[in-house]
Parts: structure tokens; C-alpha cells; sequence
């Protein structure tokens, strides 16, 4: 056991989660630390959870809830320092964040989980298949030289994918982005900031009201056969989505499919064309190892690196007490460095199969977008790896993280495509 | 732990009312795991899992989230 000043790591894990873009960079040394001081670790009203086993049981456990909510402690520390104004959209926000197939748990959620899912069958992703491979190739069509990799690739990918897969008029993604990042970035926020909460209601229904546009359009004229599906979904007796619910759903659909995405694709280029070169010249020469390498990229470069759960009632985490309407903070991004599970576990390995990692969580809410996402990231290393093997990062040293400690993602990552090769 | 499964002692079981539709059986056992094609549900295509070792059953059985499925030894 090597002996980590307390008072240190919890300096630290504040600084975490205010959030702060230097420490975004590199989290993986205040990671490990938690990963020494134990399973679980408490700090404030928050248990973060970074061992691998503790996480798993957790994620599973059903006196866990989903995390935003207006029961948790967190809620209610800062709902009375609001103005009246401000209290009534954040009661309206946790309204919809509780709405989602995220924020809801048990038969709730099983039933809107179900009506989801028969968008992301495995039929319909590998559909999408060849329109991925497409869209990646419109995309890097007109690139050469010098490329900002995020915002003339990485952004634009998944959510034209999503807006296909939808029906959603591509030529509107940048509002959609904006939007969706603001919903994003208030899961990690600072509640008790006016300004965040003002922001957040305002893109919030925003959203909404252009969705329900969209779909009023839709039903009952002719659009995609999975928005199709989607409209017309029943579950068991009859049961479909209500347009709300339907709203709520494919808003969800358009946060959670690019933003995860885009960091994901960021933190794969940052990790092979930076920190490990060699692996990247190994792709290109053996194509076949993407998927491994894919899965290796979600263990070690994932974009998720914390779910938030609430503890429905007290009880205890990996030797920690908990207490009721406690956030426990399910530090995936830790757990897939836990050494007890992962040989070398610290170490980037594209030939290893890096699966078991808990990138896209566990238990009933695992992600409904695995698949796609997989296929995805899968697509554009296998591209990019053919196309431009000589692509390197400019100014290696300077790539810069956003402020968010839930989603971890490079905003700018300035690239050299170089030669290409045909 | 050196039993194979085609042993025929090793059942494969899923729970389709559990099911999640992670993919993360089929992934590791594509000739024994599959998912329909409206629902995207676990579908069992080899409930013996032929050529298989049982520890890798039980691996696919250990990486669902949804802990839908089960080894039954019989």
C-alpha cells in the first residue's frame, strides 16, 4: 500500500470535479491514487468508486438510482441557494434529465429501454454500416494539409450519423451540437451556478421545441424506416412512446451519440499519434487488429470517465459507509486501469482485447449506442490508418482538453494528414 | 475448470427479459450468441456451445450487463 496524503487527493478530486482542463489532460495519476487509497473513497457528498469489482457491483446493484436527480443530497444542498427564477428551471431541468431513458430506473426505464432498443438492433447498425464509411469518405474528401481534426472531422461524423439514422435535416447540426454540448457539460456542472442553469434551460427547450417540430413532420409522412420504427414502435399490450417521451428519447439519442463520439475519435488520434506511434504504424500494416484496437481505445482512452449513481438507502461501497441520497461517483475510467483486472493494466496495447472495460457501464443502463459507437470508431481508424498513415498531431505538446471532467475529449487537435495514399 | 463444453453437462441459458442488448456475448461468441431482428435481443444459436471451452461460456456469461445469462451444469 504506498501512503497518499489524503489531504492532497482530496484537493485534487475538487479540483476534478469543478472541472479543470489541465487536469482533464492527464487524470490518470490523480486515478491511480484513488485506486491505492482503496475501493472507494468519500469526499463531501460524493463516494467515487475506482476499483473494478466495487464499480461492477455497483453499476448492478438495484438500491442504485441514476444519478441527476432531485432526491439527491446534491440537488437539495443547492436548490435553496437559487432565486425563485433560477429554482423553478432547475426544477424544469431535473424534470426532463429525469425523464430520459437515463434518468429513470426499474420497470420504467425496462419499458422505454425496450421501446429504444429496436433502434440500435444489431440489423439496423450494421445498416448503417456502409453510410458511415461513406460519410467518413465525404468527409475527408475535401481535406488536406493542415486539419483541426475536431471541428472538420471528429464532430461532424456522429451527428450526421444520428441525423440520418433520425431524420433530422443534417444542415441544422451545428444548433443540435451546440445544444446537446450545453446538456452535456451541465451533468458535471456546478448546479449552483445562475449562469449554468439559465444556459442549460434555455438549450434545453430549445431542443425540445425543434425535435417535436421534426417529428410532427414526420408522423404520418414519409421518413427513414427506423424513424419509422421508432413512431410506430410497440411494446408489449399496444405499448408506444408518447411524443413526449419520444422527444425526450431521440434528444437523449442526439446527446449521447456525438459528444461521446467525437471525444472518443479525439482521444484515440491523441493516444496513437502521440503517446504511441508505433501502434499506429501497426494498424496500418494489420488492419485486422482494429476492433481489438477499438476495444483497447475505450479500456484506456475512453471518453466517459465517471457515472454518477444515488444511493436510494445507506449501506456501504468498497469499505466505505454510505449514505442515503449520496452521489456515488462510478469512476469507470479508473476501474479500467484497476490491476486486478487488467495485466499491465497502465499499459496501451492495441493487441491485447481491451473488452471487459466499463467505458459504456454495466448493468441495465449500459449503453444503448455500443454497437454504433464500435463501428464508428472502428471505421475511421481503419480509414484514416490506410489513407494518411503519415498523419501526426502539430505542436504535440499544446493539444488541449475541454473543461469536463464526465466527458474527456481534446477541443482542438490541429493535425497533419500528410501524403495520401490511395 | 478444464471441462469443454460440448460436453453435453454445459447448458447455455439467456433471459430475453433481462437482455439489454449490450452485444457484448455475441461479440465474444458470435457461433453461440445472436440478437433478433426486431427487438435486438439475445437469441441462444448453441445452447451447448460446441467447441467452446466452458470457461469462455462463462466469461460470456460474466461480461453481460444485464446478468442474462447462465452456464447451467447438469
Amino acid at each position: 500500500m504506498t501512503t497518499t496524503n489524503l489531504t492532497d487527493l482530496d484537493a485534487e478530486l475538487t479540483r476534478f470535479f469543478r472541472p479543470d482542463a489541465a487536469l482533464m489532460a492527464d487524470p490518470f495519476g490523480l486515478y491511480r491514487r484513488l485506486r491505492e487509497a482503496g475501493p472507494a473513497y468519500r469526499i463531501g457528498g460524493r463516494v467515487v468508486v475506482s476499483h473494478y469489482e466495487a464499480a461492477r457491483e455497483v453499476l448492478v446493484a438495484p438500491s442504485t438510482l441514476q444519478g441527476l436527480s432531485v432526491r439527491g443530497s446534491r440537488y437539495r444542498s443547492i436548490e435553496a441557494g437559487h432565486l425563485e427564477d433560477d429554482r423553478v428551471r432547475l426544477r424544469e431541468l431535473f424534470a426532463f434529465y429525469e425523464k430520459r431513458i437515463s434518468g429513470v430506473d426499474g420497470d420504467k426505464h425496462k419499458r422505454l429501454r425496450r421501446l429504444a432498443q429496436r433502434a440500435f438492433t444489431h440489423r439496423v447498425i450494421s445498416q448503417m454500416q456502409e453510410r458511415i464509411q461513406g460519410i467518413t469518405d465525404d468527409l475527408l474528401a475535401p481535406l488536406a494539409g493542415e486539419v483541426e481534426f475536431v471541428e472538420d472531422f471528429a464532430y461532424h461524423l456522429p451527428l450526421i450519423v444520428i441525423c440520418e439514422m433520425f431524420d433530422i435535416p443534417v444542415e441544422d447540426r451545428d444548433r443540435l451540437r451546440a445544444w446537446a454540448s450545453d446538456l452535456g457539460a451541465f451533468v458535471g456542472a456546478d448546479w449552483s451556478d445562475a449562469a449554468t442553469v439559465r444556459t442549460t434551460h434555455d438549450s434545453v427547450f430549445r431542443m425540445r421545441e425543434y425535435l417535436t417540430g421534426v417529428f410532427q413532420q414526420r408522423r404520418g409522412s414519409e421518413t427513414t424506416e427506423l424513424m419509422q420504427a421508432l413512431l410506430s414502435a410497440e411494446g408489449d399490450d399496444g405499448d408506444r412512446f408518447t411524443e413526449d417521451e419520444l422527444v425526450s428519447v431521440i434528444t437523449q439519442f442526439v446527446f449521447a451519440g456525438h459528444e461521446t463520439t467525437t471525444n472518443l475519435l479525439g482521444n484515440s488520434m491523441v493516444t496513437l499519434l502521440r503517446d504511441h506511434r508505433e501502434q499506429w504504424d501497426l494498424l496500418r500494416s494489420r488492419p485486422e487488429l482494429v476492433p481489438s484496437a477499438v476495444e483497447e481505445l475505450l479500456r484506456f482512452s475512453g471518453t466517459t470517465q465517471y457515472v454518477d449513481k444515488l444511493a436510494e438507502e445507506a449501506g456501504e461501497v468498497g469499505g466505505v459507509e454510505v449514505r442515503a441520497w449520496d452521489t456515488v461517483v462510478v469512476a469507470v475510467a479508473a476501474a479500467n486501469r484497476d490491476e486486478n483486472i487488467f495485466d499491465d493494466a497502465e499499459t496501451f496495447d492495441v493487441t491485447r482485447n481491451g473488452r471487459g472495460h466499463l467505458t459504456f457501464g454495466f448493468g441495465p443502463h449500459h449503453c444503448l449506442g455500443a454497437a454504433l459507437a464500435r463501428i464508428e470508431v472502428a471505421t475511421v481508424l481503419h480509414t484514416l490508418t490506410q489513407r494518411f498513415p503519415d498523419m501526426t498531431i502539430i505542436d504535440q505538446g499544446n493539444v488541449r482538453y475541454a473543461a469536463n471532467s464526465m466527458l474527456r475529449g481534446p477541443h482542438r487537435l490541429p493535425v497533419r494528414l500528410g501524403r495520401e495514399r490511395t | 475448470m478444464t471441462a469443454r463444453s460440448s460436453d453435453p453437462r454445459a447448458e447455455v441459458v439467456a433471459d430475453r427479459n433481462r437482455c439489454v442488448g449490450s452485444g457484448n456475448c455475441l461479440l465474444r461468441l458470435p457461433d453461440v450468441f445472436s440478437s433478433d431482428e426486431e427487438e435486438g435481443l439475445v437469441e441462444v444459436l448453441d445452447a451447448t456451445g460446441a467447441g467452446h471451452r466452458l470457461d469462455d461460456l462463462q466469461d460470456a456469461a460474466e461480461a453481460c450487463p444485464a446478468q442474462a445469462i447462465r452456464v447451467v451444469l447438469t
